[in-house]
């Protein structure tokens, strides 16, 4: 990446005709733009409408200028915007006077954010969440982006954090100052905090991973023989209101995928098209290419033909290959000969429309999973998962140790959870924790 | 006369440097004030603790003097958490003032290399920047290749004692005036610390019978490894405590002291506060703990623990009166807060030299450290610097936070500065379960024959014992055990039904060579003075082995280092601020620039790129000596 000195700029809207389009610029040579095109900057917090001309002279636009001044703008820097008609000409002749300023170069992906992210206007879980309020597709997405942009997650840590320097900080009372009169109740103190972080931190982490389902989606696998009614199932989804993403190929009678907001949650429905119905042999080329497709959905729905006479057998096998939860859906009602099902099996008639509603409730139900109810989510990434882990690891360990015989293994172990815990926020610092140490007790001869 | 290395100041960094410096060759003049006061303990008389007794083991690890001076004058050896892991055990001793004192004195007069000289140095001799010397306030020259300054706290001293004011290095002795208008001079950052002193006791004059007794270790366990036996009489300490009417008389006269009532402006430190911090800030406290340690087998003056202050000595008085056992105990001498000038040590580079006049290095107190190890450990590294620059060679040798407390003492003064003194913990210590007090020799002997301060005598002691340990440690991997022969004897049975080695037994708690002796005899034969050592390897490895990605990623970090003359403006995607850091303090290594407070990921990363860029394309960076 090129020198922090440059000034950056690039189109802020989509490319193509539009009504308006907007133009940032940021960085130290954004409040000269304006005079560039023959047009005075205004004062920072302030909008102008001004018109733009080329270098010739010529008329280029009539725009609003909008002017911030650092370190009080999004990027902590100069920014300049320009708001102007969304014509394609517009656009290119402004992109093109500017890449002609010496010192001007048009921004790199995320550059902004980066600049942001560097001059301190944010932290890693701000830039993350930034990034997941543009990339929201569903309501719910949207508000766990800015619960989480708000500090969901950041405000937990810093509490954990702080239960974890105050334990090894007390910790650290007993191993280096074994002379000083320390209270005798520090020990057990300590053990009780660090039950206490367990809790929390196993509880957040007891979220049946909600918060990475909506902002990641979840993937919902088709399984069974060709003739079942599986691409039916899917068409008939696509016409629902809730479907937010068409076709990914062919058109809306081949669909392989489509995407619902179910309940907030983007889910994804796939066609395994995999398995072939041969003379009743299943193809092994077939079998591996669905089961590769079960194996990477979080759900598997195992669609049947009802009315065919070895539906439970034809059950009992992709039962057996179907990971984890599944989902039993008997199609062809219509035509009777079902016969006895299973309790939680759903019998439905694509021809005639009849149980797809039900099916999306079914699925609704076992995606937002009824036991997370009202707990708000606070783990939105895999990353802050792992990271939580590693820190419930490390200090479930130290509690294994006995803090009177061994407190400097026990110091280690909530070393490595504060490690790990500040891949989420930030670094450890040693004066830190003797500021802690020091603040709550008086040491020292 | 010119001499290689010249050291002023005879205190504990000062003694270590010039020690130091002769051992690696060099022709050493030591100049002090007063040749009688070498090696003098000016507080407490008692060397080591948590962190500073894993110095005082690193600094024998390099053939230093601090750990057999004090085995041959400690009155009472106690080791710190003794029932506690091996990481975090100290040994502490209580010295002999007199004793100690002399085993200095006769260290360095046993090295021919050293000559005394007693004048006060009043100025530094400046030859096109480089420090070439000193001149004494006599107006003497004194020319050398290197100058090691440990002044201590005689640097512009300022004795406060209630609202007296007396201009003192020491009670009764005269500052470095001069020497610190010199140094101002040079445009250094230099500021202000204070420290405090505990009125000294008539031992004769405490009610003992009256007072809790608290004994030494049998046997004593040596600092050294060269001493095989501790063989001064082993003496106890009473233990007595402040009472509610000593907090009454401290609270009334609190705007007496002469911290209190504004008339000191260095700032002290929080971990060795005065009696009158303690009360003030610690008001909930009803009563704090002294201990009366005697400071010598024939003198009768007592160092009463605990009790430092510079209130007027008719408060001092009352106050002592106050404490059980100490009703009748006359005051041989008052305690004092002493103030004094220090350079912010942010100015040096890893080897103690001043980055701005080169040949000029800075030790102990004058860096804005608290502690005779502390202030030890750096005269250690700046003798051996200064010589090397004398012999005309590099100043580098450099220790980091993964090889000793050492690295970890200087790394932090030089990235984080001395806000308040520093002394050292073991919690500072990222690496604290490698870097022990039991096997200092092991990280360091080698390092030190290598650059030359060891001995001969110390050399061929650690040729025999590395050889014993490495042996040892075969024989302990190799030692193996079915499950079934640890059932015999009544050893921890693995689940999984594998063999064990006698090594990876030792990892659990509770095991111990001499257990194991008795399904592997051979294991004691290992020398019983190297069982705890081993011990301690074995029940760390695996969480060192865990440490082990980290201290890789150290070192090569360590290894990037960033040239002196690094224009950080031309640096490109810096923010202003970290632009303004990195020149302010100037990092010698990509590692230091990493640790600086307030320093970005992001910034290191541009430096990385802005040193790449520089080294010319497809070259390797230039790297630092590594060990």
């Amino acid at each position: 990446m090129a020198s922090e000195g440059d000034t950056i700029f690039a189109l802020a809207t989509p490319p193509g005709r539009s009504a308006i389009a907007i133009v940032r610029i940021s960085g130290p040579q954004a409040a000269m733009v304006p005079t560039v095109f023959g047009a005075p900057c205004p004062k920072s917090g302030h909008f102008a409408v001004a018109w733009l001309r080329q270098s010739n002279r010529e008329m280029l636009d009539q725009v609003v200028l909008l002017f911030m001044a650092g370190p009080r703008s999004s990027t902590g820097e100069d920014v300049l915007e320009i708001q102007c008609h969304g014509g394609i000409a517009v656009v290119q002749s402004i992109l093109a006077e500017l890449v002609k300023i010496p010192g001007l170069r048009s921004a790199e992906p995320g550059e902004f954010t980066h600049r942001m992210f560097h001059n301190g206007k944010t932290d890693l879980l701000g830039v993350e969440s930034l990034a997941d309020v543009i990339d929201a597709d569903t309501r719910r997405q949207l508000g766990q982006a800015w619960e989480q942009a708000q500090g969901g997650l950041r405000a937990r840590v810093m509490q954990w954090r702080a239960a974890l320097i105050q334990a090894a900080s007390q910790l650290e009372v007993v191993i280096d100052f074994p002379d000083e009169e320390i209270p005798a109740d520090v020990a057990s103190a300590i053990t009780l905090g660090l039950i206490a972080l367990c809790a929390e931190i196993a509880d957040s982490l007891d979220d049946n991973q909600i918060g990475e389902r909506v902002r990641d989606g979840v993937s919902v696998a088709l399984l069974g023989p060709v003739n079942a009614g599986k691409s039916t199932l899917i068409n008939r989804l696509a016409q629902r209101p809730v479907a937010i993403v068409s076709a990914e190929a062919g058109t809306t009678r081949d669909l392989v995928s489509v995407s619902l907001d179910i309940g907030g949650v983007p889910v994804t429905i796939t066609d395994t098209a995999g398995i072939r119905d041969d003379v009743g042999v299943i193809e092994e080329e077939g079998i591996t290419r669905a089961l590769a497709a079960v194996h990477a959905a979080d759900q598997t729905v195992i669609v049947l033909d009802g009315s065919s006479e070895n539906w439970r057998a034809e059950y009992h096998r992709l039962r057996s290959h179907a990971e984890g939860r599944h989902m039993l859906v008997l199609n062809k009602a219509d035509k009777g000969g079902i016969g006895t099902a299973p309790d939680d099996a759903m019998v439905m008639s694509l021809q005639d429309d009849v149980g797809v509603d039900l099916f999306i409730d079914r699925l609704k139900t076992s995606i937002t999973n009824a036991n997370v109810a009202g707990k708000g989510a606070i783990i939105t990434r895999v990353r802050h998962r792992q990271a939580l882990e590693a820190t419930l690891r490390g200090v479930e360990a130290g509690l294994r140790c006995d803090l009177q015989q061994s407190p400097e293994i026990v110091a280690e172990e909530i070393r490595t959870a504060v490690f790990a815990l500040g891949r989420i926020t930030g670094e450890i610092d040693v004066e830190e924790l003797l500021d802690a140490i020091f603040s709550s007790f008086c040491i020292g001869k | 006369m010119a001499y290689d290395v010249i050291v002023v100041g005879g205190g504990h960094a000062g003694s270590e440097a010039a020690a130091a410096a002769a051992r690696m060759g060099a022709a050493v003049a030591l100049i002090t004030m007063d040749a009688g006061k070498i090696g003098e303990m000016s507080c407490n008389p008692a060397i080591g603790g948590l962190g500073k007794g894993h110095l005082v083991r690193e600094i024998d690890a390099f053939d230093g003097i601090m750990g057999r001076a004090i085995d041959q004058s400690g009155i009472q050896f106690r080791m710190l958490n003794k029932s506690r892991g091996p990481a975090v055990q100290g040994p502490r001793a209580q010295a002999d003032r007199a004793l100690y004192r002399t085993a200095i004195q006769t260290f360095l007069a046993e090295q021919p290399e050293i000559t005394v000289i007693e004048a006060a140095v009043g100025d530094l001799l400046v030859e096109s920047g480089n420090c070439r010397g000193v001149i004494t306030e006599q107006g003497a020259e004194i020319r050398a290749g290197a100058v090691v300054l440990t002044t201590g706290t005689f640097l512009g001293g300022l004795i406060h004692l209630g609202s007296e004011k007396t201009p003192a290095g020491r009670l009764g002795e005269a500052p470095s005036l001069a020497l610190a208008t010199r140094l101002r001079a040079l445009d250094l950052p230099i500021g202000r610390l204070k420290t405090g002193t505990p009125p000294r006791l008539d031992g004769r004059t405490i009610d003992w019978p009256a007072l809790e007794m608290q004994p030494a270790d049998d046997p004593p366990v040596p600092f050294s490894t060269m001493t095989k036996r501790i063989e001064v009489p082993q003496i106890k300490c009473g233990i007595t405590r402040t009472t509610g009417q000593t907090h009454k008389i401290i609270a009334e006269s609190l705007h007496l002291s002469a911290v209190y009532s504004g008339q000191i402006e260095g700032q002290g430190p929080r971990y060795c506060p005065s009696i009158e911090d303690k009360i003030h800030r610690f008001a909930d406290k009803s009563s704090h703990q002294i201990f009366l340690e005697p400071e010598g087998l024939d003198d009768p003056t007592v160092y009463p623990n605990g009790i430092s202050t510079s209130l007027p000595r008719s408060v001092q008085d009352a106050l002592v009166a106050s404490i059980p056992g100490l009703e009748r105990a006359k005051i041989m001498q008052y305690g004092y807060a002493i103030e004094y000038d220090f350079v912010d040590p942010r100015a040096l580079t890893r080897t103690l030299g001043l980055r701005q006049m080169p040949g000029l290095f800075l030790a102990g107190q004058i860096n804005g450290t608290t502690g005779y190890e502390e202030a030890a450990a750096q005269g250690l590294m700046a003798g051996i610097n200064a010589s090397l620059q004398a012999g005309g060679g590099a100043p580098d040798f450099v220790l980091n936070r993964a090889d000793a407390y050492i690295g970890v003492m200087i790394d932090d003064l030089t990235t984080k500065g001395a806000p308040e003194p520093y002394r050292m913990f073991t919690s500072r210590a990222e690496y604290r379960l490698l870097l022990r007090a039991d096997n200092a020799d092991q990280r360091l002997t080698d390092r030190g024959i290598e650059v030359g301060c060891v001995g001969g005598p110390r050399q061929q002691a650690w040729a025999e014992k590395s050889q014993q340990l490495a042996h040892a440690q075969n024989l302990l991997a190799s030692s193996t055990a079915s499950p079934k022969d640890l059932r015999a004897f009544n050893l921890p049975v693995p689940r999984d039904g594998a063999h064990r080695s006698a090594a990876e037994l030792l990892s659990l708690e509770g095991m111990s060579i001499d257990g194991l002796g008795a399904l592997w005899p051979e294991l004691r034969e290992i020398p019983p003075t190297h069982w705890s050592q081993l011990e301690a390897d074995c029940r760390y490895a695996g969480y060192v082995s865990r440490q082990k990605a980290d201290i890789d990623a150290l070192r090569r970090d360590e290894g990037v280092r960033i040239p002196g003359d690094t224009n950080f403006a031309e640096v490109g995607g810096l923010s202003a601020e970290a632009r303004d850091l990195l020149a302010r303090h100037r990092p010698d290594t990509i590692a230091q620039a990493n640790r600086l407070p307030g320093m970005t990921p992001a910034a290191v990363l541009a430096v990385l790129r802005h040193l790449k860029r520089a080294s010319g394309t497809g070259k390797s960076l230039s790297t630092a000596a590594q060990g």
